[in-house]
């Protein structure tokens, strides 16, 4: 059975192909402000690049905050659902995950018997807590954001940031920037500020190990820290944090026509 | 769905607010005082219709502009429902959409909750002699908050001081069976109301009925036709929610979202929903030609002695408030809840947490959301409800 799934999700689309229940190719890239189009330029390089044309695919999913918008998908999922069965996949253990992305965070717990959601907590409608919050902070630093996490972990004193609001966060770093703070600390405070919004959305459900921290913002390795450290255990990151979602929804669409068949 | 007389229902909140000015209008032209006020269960809007009155439920949800503009009298972070109803007076003209709220002569105010306070004193010092002949009067009515015999005594002779002033206020004297008549139409309009969820209706159109029904009371709406209406049978609807927590005022589109994603709301546990039912007035109790209004005044203690889960009288109310949901869903068959929360409500926001941890003691799936009257929360809100919904 082949499988696309795709999860369209507010800053990045990423596109996953799953051959009987197995990953075996996935493309990710900026959504822009073009969801559909993208959605199916994506779906053509993955189906192009493994030889394939759409009379071969079985069912096309799609997921994540702009699911409803792309023509091509037979069925849609939450990105909640989704996330959890795609961390299943590389952690069949998997408790409770976090999920941080460009405009949203979310906590999911998952039942140990089940292997099914149970619970779960989204972000308010408000930057703070997301990727978006770090973007904004990096170019308040004028650090590129891929290079943000790393030069976190270089903090040797972590500033503290007190404004969870994106935007007093952004005068609060320029004012201790000014005041002489090193950017490295600052860094690191507004990392360990995210994890701390986070993390105690993650407490109010009482999540538990093992956690899988997903999402674009799970590449940045100083999140991660943080998050440990206001959760106090360790925390589990997939090879490539991103896929979970359009791995899941597929994963979904095959265990579906796997139980019709 | 079976097919629902349709004058029960509206189709748009456009349309159902002109029907309500025409509805005003006419009622004013007859000559009666206009009483808005802000609904809950302990408010017996009998009374007001007893003193020959024209109640006007203020139960309409906002949208952006309404809540910056209440929010601009108020303050930003007051209930997003406060802020809207005070939008609706600041948008109110001569020949605008909710002219009817020009036609307002008094405004109830009560101490259900901070807003319930604020919003008429608002109303009041805001818009209280703004093109009218007479200033907006203002009638006081506290509620205990507590149930013990001498807040029932408290409680009753509130009740009796509100009619009294309401009657002084009309004009009118009491009639001992107008009065009767008064409450008997209304216990078999709210029982209708309450029963409503028993009927192959879906939540949506469950919910229209109710607002609409509230909104111009027994003698503009006959339920009558509900009684065609087949039962249902609760074991062959999928993915029921009960819907508990904020009422889900006119406008607020929350039970289309949920239905749109896949859930069906069973059962409505709101102030716009079966909490009606805490309101009922046992007419049973009430007999003979003798000391009616006292007969009623003394239900209506009853009602509020028997509460069992209201947050405004029963201290540590989480636990009997999700008690009573556990009840509704085995009565319902579910264990479904979307706890409705209007963004800074201070009844229900603050306890939600506490709520759905005690609520998954009892192994009710709950999902709190919050809101407000604003658009761009829309994806979210749909995000949360599939969610909740796939979960099932």
């Amino acid at each position: 059975m082949i499988i696309v799934g795709i999860d369209i999700g507010s800053l990045s689309t990423k596109v996953a192909l799953v051959i009987d229940g197995e990953l075996k190719d996935y493309i990710i890239d900026r959504s822009t402000y073009r969801f559909k189009e993208v959605g199916h330029e994506l779906f053509d390089k993955v189906l192009q690049r493994n030889d394939l044309r759409i009379e071969d695919i079985d069912r096309i999913i799609s997921t994540g905050y702009g699911r409803h918008t792309i023509d091509l998908a037979q069925d849609q999922v939450t990105e909640i659902t989704a996330h959890a069965r795609g961390v299943q996949y590389f952690f069949p253990k998997v408790r409770s995950i976090i999920d941080i992305g460009g405009q949203d965070s979310k906590v999911i717990i998952i039942s140990q018997k089940t292997g099914k959601v149970i619970d779960f907590q989204m972000n308010d409608k408000c930057a703070a807590g997301t990727g978006r919050f770090l973007e904004v902070m990096a170019n308040a630093l004028e650090v590129k954001i891929s290079n943000f996490g790393d030069l976190a972990l270089k903090a040797i004193k972590p500033e503290t940031i007190s404004s969870m609001c994106t935007v007093f966060a952004e005068s609060e770093v320029i004012s201790l920037f000014a005041k002489g703070a090193a950017k490295e600390n600052i860094a690191m405070g507004l990392h360990i500020a995210i994890a701390k919004r986070v993390g105690g959305m993650a407490k109010r459900l009482h999540a538990q190990p093992p956690l899988v921290f997903c999402g674009g913002v799970a590449k940045n390795p100083a999140v991660k820290k943080a998050l440990e450290e206001v959760l106090g255990f360790e925390i589990n990151v997939p090879k490539d944090p991103q896929i979970t979602g359009a791995l899941g929804a597929a994963l979904i669409a095959y265990d579906k026509m796997k139980d019709k068949a | 769905m079976s097919k629902i007389n349709e004058e029960l229902l509206y189709f748009d909140v456009g349309d159902l607010f002109a029907e309500l000015n025409e509805y005003i209008l006419e009622q004013k032209a007859e000559g009666k005082k206009v009483i808005a006020f802000l609904s809950h269960e302990f408010l017996p809007v009998e009374l007001i219709e007893a003193a020959g009155a024209v109640p006007l439920p203020l139960i309409f949800a906002g949208d952006e502009d309404k809540m910056t503009a209440g929010g601009d009298l108020l303050n930003p972070n007051v209930c997003s429902y406060a802020r809207s109803i005070l939008g609706y007076f600041k948008e109110n003209a001569e020949y605008g959409n909710y002219r009817f709220l020009s036609k307002v002569d008094g405004v109830i105010s009560t101490n259900f909750c901070t807003s319930n306070i604020l919003i008429p004193e608002a109303i009041i010092k805001n818009f209280g002699n703004h093109g009218r002949d007479e200033e907006i009067r203002n009638f006081e009515f506290f509620m205990p908050y507590l149930q013990r015999p001498k807040h029932i005594l408290y409680y009753k002779e509130q009740l009796d001081q509100l009619y009294k002033n309401l009657l002084e206020f009309t004009g009118n004297s009491h009639n001992p069976q107008d009065f009767k008549d008064t409450i008997v139409k209304y216990t078999k309009f709210k029982q209708t109301l309450v029963d409503l969820y028993k009927h192959e209706i879906s939540g949506v159109d469950q919910l229209k009925i109710i607002q609409k029904a509230l909104l111009f009371g027994p003698n503009y709406i006959d339920l009558k036709s509900i009684e065609d209406v087949p039962k249902r049978d609760f074991k062959k609807v999928n993915n029921k929610v009960i819907l508990s927590g904020c009422a889900p005022f006119i406008g607020d589109n929350i039970v289309e979202l949920i239905e749109e994603g896949g859930g069906n709301v069973v059962y409505n546990n709101t102030w716009i929903g079966n909490l009606i039912e805490y309101s009922i007035i046992d007419t049973n109790k009430i007999n003979g030609s003798i000391n009616i209004k006292e007969q009623v005044i003394n239900a209506l203690g009853e009602n509020f002695r028997n509460h069992s889960a209201s947050s405004h009288c029963i201290p540590n109310f989480q636990d009997y408030y999700v008690k009573e949901l556990y009840k509704i869903s085995e009565r319902v068959g579910t264990k479904a809840v979307i706890n409705l929360i209007i963004k800074f409500c201070d009844e229900i926001g603050m306890e939600r947490q506490d709520i759905k941890d005690k609520a998954a003691d009892l192994g009710l799936k709950m999902l709190n959301l919050e809101k407000d009257y604003s658009q761009e929360i829309m994806g979210q809100l749909r995000t949360r409800i599939e969610a909740f919904i796939e979960m099932l």
